[in-house]
């Protein structure tokens, strides 16, 4: 179960990184620049101690 | 390895970031973080992540964008009396949705690692220790 989800993770990742493959389409140019502000939730994942 | 195992409850996350493209598709900054959690006995854990932050946006519209980021650096933590600085790691995506032609609002999450070395040599008795925060964000955005 766990690895099928990981898998799925990494084939929607694979997936985003190759759209320029399809749709070359771009918006920004070299020296563009952009500032972010992000708030929001954060889920503690795990902890593994060794 | 579930939620509860982590001992720590659902936190809160802000940061600040700035990037500049160097190409089409990549941009290259710097993020400052603040996080929060607090473990299950009422203790805070707070994590200060400042990183240097890469981002790949294979989708841009204009409109929409889709973006990967890669946060690489480290983490002042601190928890109960205890201070650690350490290296810290992030691997973000974020689909943004620009409603003016310079703001736009998305949604970011991923999963931000830190962790703890302590060797033989050292003198706290303590183990070493991985946390992985998965911080879910609303972000905003100003282009130009």
């Amino acid at each position: 179960m766990k690895k099928t989800i990981i898998m799925g993770l990494v084939m929607i990742l694979i997936l985003i990184a190759a759209m320029p493959i399809f749709a070359r389409s771009t918006y920004y140019f070299p020296g563009d620049s952009v500032f972010s502000i992000r708030a929001g939730v954060d889920f503690p994942a795990f902890i593994s101690f060794y | 390895m579930t939620f509860s195992d982590t001992h720590l409850k659902l936190g809160g996350f802000a940061s600040l970031s700035y990037q500049a493209y160097l190409s089409e598709y990549t941009a290259l900054g710097g993020e400052l973080a603040y996080v929060f959690n607090y473990s299950n006995s009422g203790l805070l854990l707070t994590t200060v992540p400042i990183t240097a932050k890469f981002t790949y946006v294979p989708v841009q519209t204009g409109k929409f964008d889709i973006a990967l980021s890669l946060n690489l650096g480290g983490a002042f933590i601190r928890y109960n009396e205890g201070k650690y600085f350490a290296p810290f790691a992030s691997l973000t995506l974020t689909p943004s949705f620009f409603f003016t032609e310079n703001w736009g609002l998305g949604v970011e999450t991923g999963l931000m690692v830190t962790s703890e070395f302590y060797g033989k040599n050292s003198n706290k008795n303590l183990a070493s220790a991985f946390c992985g925060l998965m911080p879910v964000t609303l972000t905003l955005s100003y282009r130009h």
